[in-house]
C-alpha cells in the first residue's frame, strides 16, 4: 500500500465523509428525480405520439373522402 | 494462516433485489446452444422462494405505482422485538421486460425513520457487462459499501466483487465467481473469496454444481467455508417443495430446512389472501420456536 502522510490521509477521510453523506442524504432524492423525469418525458413522447396519430387519421379520412367524391365528378 | 471469513457472512451477501431470469427458463435451449447459467448468488433462489420470510408484530404497506419504472412504497411496522419503524422505499426499475428500454439503470433505495440507508444501484455498461453498487448503513455508520462487475457470455458468467475497501484501515474483501453451462442441464462454477486486513490475511475457495432436471433442481456449494445443498422441486403450479441444508465451518452451526420446517425447532407458517374488490393483501403469519419456547405472530395489509 502506498505510505500517506497525516495530511492526505485527513483530507482523504474528510472527501470519504463527505462521499458518505452525499450518498446517504442524496441517493433517494435522486431515485425520485429521475423517476419523475422519465414520467415527464414518456407522458410527453406518449401526447407527441397521439398527435402524429390523430394527423395520419385526418389525412386518411380526408383522402378516403376525396377518392369517393371523385367518381361524380367525372360523370 | 490467519482467520478466514464464512462465506455467508460476508458483508452485503445478499440476495440481489433485482429481478433475475428464471431458473427453469435455462432448461429450454435457445438455436441448439447452451444458455446463460445467470448469476452464482442466484443458485439456490428458487429454493429460498419456496421458505416463507419470518414476518413478526403489524406490518401495513402502501405501494404506489407511478409509471412503469417506478414505484414507491411506504411500510409502518410496530414490532414487539424490535424498535417499531417507519420505511420509505423507492424503487427505479423496468417493470416491463417487452419496453425498448431494457439497459436502462435501475436504482433501489430504502431509507428507514433511524436514518439508516439500503441502497442498490445497477448499471448496463455494454450488452453483457454490468455494474452495480450497494451501499448499506446502521443510521449514520456505513456498514456494508460493495462494488461488483458481472460479465455474462452466451453458456457462462464471471463476476467480481470488491467489498468494505477501506484505504485508511488497508482492508478489502475481494471475491470472484465464475459459473459455466457444461451441457443443458448441469451448471459447474466456484467461488473465489480473499480478504486482507491489516494483520490478517485469507482466502477461501468454493465449487458449486447445479444440476436440473424435467421439474426439480439440485444444486451444491461445497469448500472450506461450508457446504450448502439444496433440492427444489415443482409438483405442479400450485405445489412446490424447497429443501435446504447449510453447514458453516466458521461458525460450527449446521441447519436443515424443509418447506417450512427447520431444524432449529423452528415451525412457521404465512398465508397471503388478496382481498378483492379492494386493492389489497392481507398476510398473516405464526413462527413457533420450540427450542426457545417462542411464539412469534405477524399480520400485516399490503395496499396497492
Amino acid at each position: 500500500m502506498v505510505k500517506l502522510s497525516k495530511e492526505s490521509k485527513l483530507r482523504l477521510q474528510r472527501v470519504f465523509v463527505c462521499g458518505q453523506f452525499v450518498i446517504r442524504w442524496g441517493f433517494i432524492p435522486t431515485v425520485l428525480y429521475l423517476g419523475q423525469v422519465q414520467a415527464r418525458s414518456r407522458s410527453r413522447d406518449a401526447g407527441a405520439h397521439d398527435a402524429e396519430f390523430a394527423l395520419g387519421m385526418k389525412m386518411l379520412l380526408m383522402s378516403t373522402t376525396h377518392s369517393e367524391e371523385a367518381p361524380s365528378d367525372g360523370r | 494462516m490467519g482467520s478466514v471469513l464464512a462465506l455467508s457472512t460476508r458483508p452485503g451477501r445478499q440476495n440481489s433485489p433485482f429481478p433475475q431470469e428464471r431458473v427453469l427458463s435455462r432448461w429450454e435451449r435457445r438455436n441448439g446452444r447452451l444458455r446463460n447459467p445467470g448469476s452464482f448468488d442466484g443458485l439456490h433462489q428458487n429454493c429460498k422462494d419456496v421458505f416463507p420470510q419470518q414476518i413478526e408484530g403489524v406490518r401495513l404497506i402502501i405501494n404506489k405505482t407511478l409509471s412503469s419504472f417506478f414505484k414507491v412504497s411506504h411500510t409502518f411496522h410496530l414490532s414487539a422485538v424490535a424498535p417499531s419503524c417507519y420505511r420509505f422505499h423507492a424503487e427505479h426499475l423496468q417493470s416491463d421486460t417487452d419496453s425498448k428500454d431494457k439497459d436502462s439503470p435501475m436504482f433501489i433505495g430504502e431509507m428507514d425513520s433511524s436514518g439508516s440507508l439500503n441502497a442498490h444501484s445497477l448499471l448496463h455498461l455494454s450488452e453483457k457487462l454490468t455494474a452495480k453498487a450497494v451501499f448499506q448503513t446502521q443510521q449514520a455508520q456505513f456498514v456494508t459499501w460493495q462494488f461488483e462487475t458481472e460479465y455474462r457470455g452466451r453458456d457462462f458468467t464471471a463476476a467480481v466483487t470488491m467489498a468494505n475497501p477501506d484505504i485508511m484501515r488497508e482492508s478489502v474483501i475481494m471475491v470472484a465467481h465464475f459459473l459455466q453451462s457444461v451441457s443443458p442441464h448441469l451448471v459447474l462454477g466456484g467461488e473465489l473469496v480473499y480478504h486482507r486486513g491489516r494483520a490478517e490475511e485469507g482466502g477461501i475457495l468454493t465449487l458449486a454444481g447445479q444440476y436440473s432436471g424435467p421439474n426439480w433442481i439440485a444444486t451444491l456449494n461445497a469448500g472450506k467455508g461450508g457446504a450448502h445443498a439444496s433440492y427444489y422441486h415443482k409438483a405442479n403450479k400450485q405445489i412446490q417443495v424447497g429443501v435446504e441444508f447449510e453447514a458453516s465451518t466458521r461458525t460450527q452451526e449446521t441447519t436443515f430446512s424443509f418447506g417450512m420446517l427447520d431444524s432449529r425447532c423452528i415451525i412457521g407458517g404465512v398465508l397471503e389472501k388478496r382481498l378483492c374488490p379492494l386493492p389489497a393483501t392481507l398476510i398473516m403469519g405464526a413462527f413457533v420456536n420450540h427450542r426457545a419456547d417462542k411464539l412469534q405472530v405477524g399480520l400485516g395489509v399490503n395496499v396497492g
